[in-house]
């Protein structure tokens, strides 16, 4: 077993995955830039979450 | 005239190519006008101006220098605010001048040069190939505009000195000495006539002769200063040497110092087949946003670059563009990276040197020469195409730059568009969709994102209008050919609760100071949909909007899950739990268990405190043997196994280990496979001899997860080890059971058939109170649809202490109509207020930073393509999946 001594909790920008932390001004992300990139991708619909299409979808019809 | 040395003069030999000589110098014009308009030929009589001198001396000897024939400039600030500028190139011509103005003919050369504007060996391009100076007016000018000023040469053996005094000749050219090396010496006094106590600036001058070190690699330029501290305090006694063997390269580099380059600087190198045009240009790209790019032309600044820029821009977007396209680092719908984009983060260098440079304006911010453009645009495409070949690593990381740059550029536009587009300020800025409330207290106002249009509707309806808003939004996206169902934050809602808030976004719009509402509430159906819809909420304010979390200002409704009605007295559940609260309470009212001995006389009544407890003790039970079948454990085996205790007292296993069975290859017996299976120990000891005897290997699937490179048991075979933490808690509510009387065996009892197939009576019965269950019809539909109908009263046979749970629930539910609300849609406006929106009855859940964290974290996971890491998550998280959705 690896000797390890406890690392503080990494933080990773969400859209360039380098490193972050919360002290920074623009966390989550590392930069002003990532979080504008964030916001573009809101606004193009890009971020959805799924789930598979149940029976009671279909009976429901789609509001 | 102060002294100074002079450096060593060289031995260069006049090149091959021309004689610099007195034929080489040509005459323009008069040098009358200077001192009457000094703005025409040095700028202005402002500091600016009066350094044009010094760059006029210093480039004529940096054309000597490009011309080969120099290696060693040094510039020395006098006390007396003089400057010295010496060079060891080849010495000014001093013999007689043929000139077709007879004043002027048999002059010295070296007095025409001085005297005469326009007059210079760079009009003629035999001497001077390159000329770096070309200002146009030569030193002519600066001797113009000098109270005095000295000349020394060096060349043909001897030193030769002449003055002159604000342009006329003072001593007349003579000589003063011998000199074998070669160089000249100028020295001068800017007039204070025309530029008053204006004083000379170190750093200026030190900047520019550090330039010219960069563009010219192997020059040396030396700086002294040599004014008292009183003078100039920053810089007296100051001396500084700069040579660069690197040139642009280290220019380059020395830009980016401090910063963290991708790779290393690019250089590229490259000239005229006929060697007249020379193409410089050293880049690097470092992560940074902004864009360096400087352009020089025969060692000028063109701060709006040319030809030679738009040649090396246009080679760079292309050939990375076409890098970046043939590797396959543009897919997907992404916008191509522009030029702009392709610039970012780049330091770059361009260095040109033509022998007739054309330039747009007299301060020659813009190289025009047409010829340039090509030659650089080819020398920086293939090197760059070479080097993206070489560096494949580097390059990717280039590309993904310039990538992220565009989606950038495009994102910035966007997030502008949200919310100064036009229309967006339409009715103060209010979405269409928002039934805005009348309070302009931002504190007692609240701002319920109400998921769905029909609920919207019930919010609005039963809403207190003076302090609560409400903005719906809409459902969820079919998508037929995926067979899932997509939740997303459209556009329009996004835009809407952005404008709603009215409190911005981005880098220069987002001011909490302007938000509309103290409290921003989401309420979501309690269903799967609903929980994706907050989650996306959460993750867009904790990600663009962090402030309002921090400020604790969202907060998540809490709808009732549950309607329940008894004696036509309503009362709302909110969750799973408290509904089993609920029925567990009335179910226990009025109930009496009997217990049977087998002679079907009565053991024991439990009623009142009793049974509640009982049903307590149940409960944690059930929930202990929940988590053992999870792991695959039924609960009868654990109980069986007690009888296999080692040590005799009836205990439940601690440990379980599992051998896989594994794949018998030759030679091995069928009892390799004897072992495989579960295995349980009592205690540690009993385990480790178990392992040590079939030469085991534990593997702890969990610690695995965590610990990389777990050391493999050489040669042992692998088990899973699993400790059954659930136990000890199991038998401390086996001892309570016993308390009361009743055994864990009847736990798992089974309904017993006579030989007639009847059932035999059940060991438990439950006396329901039939006074209370009589009051009222049993209604139609429970909370769940597949019990059996409980009967107005009597008793109820229970086969097992297990069942008695939902036999308690059950008549708990006894003249109960319960109604479980799958959305919000199916409360009315009443209920709504009533249970969700009112302040008096309402139960908010205040959304912490860690909460949003939380959320955060879980949309990474949920969203995406990617099917398999959701799947785990989802399993792996089962218990919190299950609450996010109550």
């Amino acid at each position: 077993m690896k000797n390890e001594t406890t690392r503080p909790v990494k933080a990773h920008c969400p859209i360039c995955e380098q490193h972050t932390d919360p002290n920074n001004r623009h966390y989550p992300f590392c930069s002003e830039r990532c979080k504008t990139i964030d916001l573009g991708r809101w606004v193009d619909e890009k971020y959805k979450i799924t789930r598979p299409i149940e029976q009671r979808d279909l009976e429901e019809g789609v509001d | 005239m102060t002294s100074s040395t002079p450096p060593e003069p060289s031995d260069a030999p006049v090149s091959a190519g021309g004689q610099y000589s007195e034929d080489s110098i040509s005459v323009l014009e008069g040098l009358d006008a200077v001192r009457k308009r000094p703005a025409m030929y040095v700028g202005g009589t402002d500091s600016k101006g009066m350094h044009h001198l010094v760059w006029e001396v210093v480039d004529n000897s940096i054309d000597e220098a490009l011309a080969g024939h120099c290696d060693e400039i040094q510039v020395i600030i006098h006390a007396d605010e003089s400057i010295s500028v010496v060079d060891n190139g080849r010495g000014i011509p001093v013999g007689a001048y043929k000139h077709e103005n007879p004043a002027l003919n048999g002059r010295p050369t070296v007095e025409i040069v001085m005297t005469v504007l326009h007059a210079g060996g760079k009009f003629d391009s035999n001497s001077y190939k390159v000329s770096g100076g070309l200002h146009g007016v030569g030193v002519s000018c600066v001797n113009a505009l000098s109270e005095w000023m000295e000349v020394e040469v060096a060349r043909d053996g001897k030193l030769h000195a002449m003055s002159f005094a604000r342009g006329e000749v003072g001593e007349e050219l003579h000589v003063i000495g011998e000199r074998a090396k070669t160089g000249t010496k100028i020295a001068w006094r800017p007039d204070r006539q025309i530029f008053g106590d204006l004083t000379h600036a170190y750093d200026t001058i030190a900047t520019r002769l550090r330039e010219r070190a960069y563009l010219n690699p192997g020059i040396k330029l030396t700086l002294s200063d040599q004014r008292s501290p009183d003078a100039a305090p920053t810089s007296a006694g100051k001396s500084e040497v700069f040579k660069f063997d690197d040139g642009l390269s280290q220019m380059v580099r020395d830009l980016n110092a401090g910063r963290n380059p991708i790779h290393e600087v690019i250089s590229v190198k490259s000239e005229s087949e006929d060697g007249a045009l020379v193409c410089d240009v050293a880049m690097q790209y470092v992560d940074v946003y902004h864009e360096v790019v400087h352009s020089f032309a025969n060692n000028i600044n063109n701060p709006d670059g040319g030809t030679h820029l738009s040649g090396f821009k246009t080679a760079l977007t292309r050939t990375l563009n076409n890098y970046a396209k043939s590797t396959g680092q543009l897919k997907g719908n992404g916008p191509a990276p522009s030029g702009d984009d392709w610039r970012e983060g780049l330091v770059a260098v361009v260095s040109v040197k033509i022998p007739d440079p054309q330039f747009q304006s007299q301060n020659k911010t813009k190289l025009l020469n047409p010829e340039v453009e090509g030659l650089v645009s080819q020398a920086v495409g293939e090197a760059l195409a070479t080097w993206c070949e070489e560096h494949p690593a580097e390059a990717k990381k280039v590309c993904a730059k310039a990538v992220m740059a565009a989606e950038a550029r495009e994102a910035a536009r966007k997030a502008r568009d949200l919310t100064r587009r036009k229309g967006a300020l339409d009715s103060g800025g209010l979405p269409g969709k928002l039934y805005d409330c009348t309070t302009k207290n931002v504190e007692e106002s609240e701002l319920y994102l109400v998921e769905g249009d029909s609920a919207g509707g019930s919010a609005k309806g039963g809403r207190d209008h003076n302090t609560q808003a409400i903005l719906p939004l809409k459902g969820k996206i079919l998508n037929v050919e995926r067979a899932r169902l997509d939740k997303i934050l459209g556009f329009e809602e996004i835009r809407a609760i952005i404008q709603a808030l009215h409190c911005g976004i981005g880098a220069d719009d987002f001011d909490i100071s302007k938000l509309r509402y103290g409290k921003i509430i989401i309420m979501t159906d309690a269903d799967v949909d609903g929980s994706h819809i907050r989650t996306l909420l959460l993750t867009f304010f904790f990600r663009q909007m962090p402030e309002l979390i921090k400020q604790g200002r969202v907060f998540i409704a809490q709808p009732p899950l549950y309607q329940v009605t008894r004696r036509k007295k309503s009362e709302y559940v909110l969750n799973e739990r408290r509904m089993r609260e609920v029925l567990g309470r009335l179910g226990v009212d009025g109930t009496t268990l009997v217990v049977y001995n087998a002679d079907r006389s009565e053991q024991q009544r439990i009623a009142g405190d009793g049974l509640a407890q009982l049903l307590s003790i149940l409960e944690k039970i059930a929930d202990l043997v929940q988590i053992a079948e999870r792991r695959g454990i039924a609960v009868r085996d654990l109980l069986d196994l007690r009888a296999k205790d080692p040590n005799g007292a009836g205990r439940m296993p601690r440990i379980r280990v599992t051998v896989p069975p594994i794949e018998l290859e030759d030679g091995d017996t069928p009892e390799a496979n004897a072992i495989a299976g579960d295995h349980f120990f009592w205690s540690e000891d009993d385990e480790q001899q178990f392992q040590d005897k079939h030469q085991l290997g534990a593997a702890d699937p969990e610690m695995d997860g965590v610990i990389d490179g777990v050391e493999e048991d050489a040669g042992r075979r692998p088990s899973i080890r699993k400790e059954l933490h659930e136990v000890r808690d199991l038998e401390k509510l086996v001892v309570r059971l016993t308390e009361m009387g009743l055994a864990i065996e009847d736990y798992v009892l089974e309904k017993a058939r006579s030989i007639t197939g009847l059932p035999e009576p059940t060991k438990f019965e439950l006396i329901v109170d039939a006074k209370q269950a009589a009051k009222q019809p049993v209604p139609a539909g429970g909370a769940n649809d597949d019990a059996p109908p409980a009967e107005a009263s009597g008793t109820v046979p229970v086969v097992n202490l297990r069942d008695l749970v939902g036999a308690i629930h059950d008549a708990g539910k006894r003249g109960m109509d319960i109604k479980r609300f799958k959305g919000l849609g199916e409360m009315d406006a009443e209920q709504l207020w009533e249970t969700t929106m009112n302040p008096e009855n309402r139960v908010l859940l205040r959304v912490s930073w860690d909460a949003a964290s939380e959320a955060e974290k879980l949309f990474s996971i949920l969203m995406g393509e990617d099917v398999e890491p959701r799947r785990k998550y989802i399993e792996d998280h089962a218990l919190e999946v299950k609450n996010l959705d109550v």
